[in-house]
């Protein structure tokens, strides 16, 4: 679930997966020296809240459940979650997980090395000072040098023609 | 002999001490830290002050504040200028957040550089907490909380409880697994080498952020989310500008899925969010837009009930989340307003697919909502 992107169940049974299965790892984790007390904190407390999440859950429907059951003036019957959707969804979210690895599988079968996405260019270094374009303030103008302004010396120095405005 | 400080006099008083104040912290953060702070502004001039006045007052402050004025049609430069900020303009407007902010790429000589929108806040300590995870010489971004400043509206409010179930929990299960699914474009702070050498933001979607996270990640970069580091823009506050943000954010994704998905399908875990976010980002505006109303009509009325059934799952990060912060009530008064919210969000991401996808038509023009 990502702000401004709906959500029907699926990203929520894949993070509260996600949250309870990084204790089994984070045991295995510890058992080869590779964790510490901090990140126990963390997964402890993302588990939690996964299990906070579920039981909510539980407990709104049996609420629910009852209700209906008692304004309808039958005998109160105890009962959870519909297995069923859940299991939909769950066998959805697996099917989901396995055609995206089959497809990487694919890709990297068809394509040993794949280029993701075209190879960026990158910028100049910084021009100091473009008088067309810019307004200083003299109080906030940079005193210090950075390892940025290294380069750009030495690339003065070897001779290179860094792009310099106005 | 007694005088009055006059309104006028005071504010400038004010805004002399906190340059003196910010001249000081700039001082001992030269050391040990570099960063600009980027501002990309378009008509900002009622919100631009605040944002620079946050990053002066910061406990790590930046040595250089940027605001690039991408030709306003108000007084932003100058608002900008006279609170402290070093103001560039490039020759003509460049069309898009991306655009400014790599504009002002050039102007930037120090190690790390953040970007932070013209109508956003810091806590006074969100730079500070952002930096401790650059400790670590492989991580290349990281970002922090998103808040709304304001929450008043029924959107607003909305927003605030998408946030804290987002941030409280979604995204720093991401983290855990080392791929949050974005570096948040309101406030994040890079390596300045690093952007410099992926060619800046690029304009190429209208998600910027989004693009950068995830080329990052294809560059070997990791990205950090830090849930203390908290910022607050003014989020939309009108159906209106709430329909342009979420246009942009929805062809955003669409128009990086399509971008990226090659890049992203090696990368464990992110390809996994990124499919479940797709996934369901399509199933969920179908069923809510079609599937739950013809349901409940046709079978039962109980079939309303299905655009609540998740609340309990949805309100216990947002009230784990809202209780550190000391706003519980809020959070439980603004939470009916989350439903309609998921609604609109639906609406704009099939709009956003059948567009990018079906019919071709993609979103290339920048429109500026909050």
């Amino acid at each position: 679930m990502t702000a401004g992107l709906p959500g029907a169940g699926l990203a929520g049974l894949f993070f509260i997966l996600s949250a309870l299965l990084a204790v089994p790892i984070e045991l295995v984790r510890t058992v080869r020296g590779r964790s510490s007390r901090q990140a126990w904190v963390v997964v402890g407390r993302h588990a939690a809240l996964a299990l906070a999440m579920i039981l909510a859950l539980e407990l709104a429907f049996a609420a629910g459940n009852a209700t209906v059951d008692q304004v309808a003036g039958e005998r109160l019957e105890a009962r959870t979650l519909p297995y069923l959707p859940v299991l939909l969804t769950f066998a959805v979210l697996v099917t989901v997980l396995a055609a995206t690895k089959a497809q990487e599988l694919a890709l990297r079968w068809r394509r040993p090395r794949a280029e993701p996405v075209e190879a960026p260019r990158p910028l100049p270094p910084p021009r100091h000072s473009i008088r067309s374009v810019e307004r200083r303030v003299p109080t906030v103008q940079p005193s210090h040098r950075t390892s940025t302004d290294a380069r750009t010396r030495e690339l003065e120095e070897a001779g290179a023609t860094a792009p310099r405005g106005g | 002999m007694a005088y009055s400080i006059t309104p006028q006099s005071r504010q400038s008083t004010q805004a002399a001490r906190r340059r003196s104040q910010w001249q000081r912290a700039k001082t001992r953060a030269t050391d040990a830290f570099a960063l600009t702070a980027i501002v990309p502004a378009f008509d900002e001039a009622e919100t631009v002050a605040d944002t620079v006045r946050s990053l002066q007052d910061q406990t790590l402050a930046p040595v250089d504040i940027l605001v690039v004025d991408d030709c306003s049609t108000d007084d932003t430069g100058a608002v900008a200028e006279a609170a402290g900020a070093r103001v560039v303009r490039p020759p003509a407007n460049t069309g898009s957040k991306a655009g400014a902010q790599t504009f002002a790429l050039q102007f930037v000589t120090t190690e790390f550089v953040m970007a932070l929108d013209a109508d956003t806040t810091l806590a006074p300590d969100a730079v500070e907490r952002l930096f401790r995870v650059f400790s670590d010489p492989e991580v290349g971004a990281a970002s922090g909380s998103v808040l709304p400043r304001r929450v008043r509206s029924v959107w607003e409010r909305g927003r605030y409880v998408e946030y804290l179930l987002a941030f409280s929990f979604f995204k720093q299960i991401q983290d855990h697994y080392g791929k949050p699914l974005i570096s948040s474009g309101c406030f994040s702070l890079y390596r300045t080498e690093v952007v410099r050498d992926g060619g800046g933001w690029s304009d190429r979607t209208t998600a910027e952020d989004m693009d950068l996270t995830w080329s990052f990640y294809q560059r070997g970069w990791k990205v950090r989310f830090v849930p203390e580091a908290v910022c607050y823009p003014i989020e939309p506050y009108n159906i209106d500008l709430l329909r342009k943000q979420l246009r942009r954010w929805s062809h955003g994704f669409v128009q990086n899925v399509k971008l990226h998905w090659r890049g992203v399908l090696g990368l464990g875990y992110l390809r996994s969010s990124v499919a479940v976010a797709f996934w369901d980002s399509a199933i969920a505006s179908i069923a809510y837009l079609f599937a739950i109303p013809l349901l409940a009509v046709l079978v039962s009325p109980d079939y309303w009930l299905a655009y609540v059934v998740d609340s309990p799952v949805v309100l216990v990060p947002v009230l784990v989340g809202a209780r550190k912060r000391g706003e519980t009530w809020r959070a439980l008064a603004s939470f009916p307003a989350y439903f309609p919210l998921r609604v609109a969000n639906a609406v704009m991401l099939l709009r956003a697919l059948v567009l990018e996808l079906v019919l071709r038509r993609p979103l290339l023009v920048y429109e500026k909502g909050h």
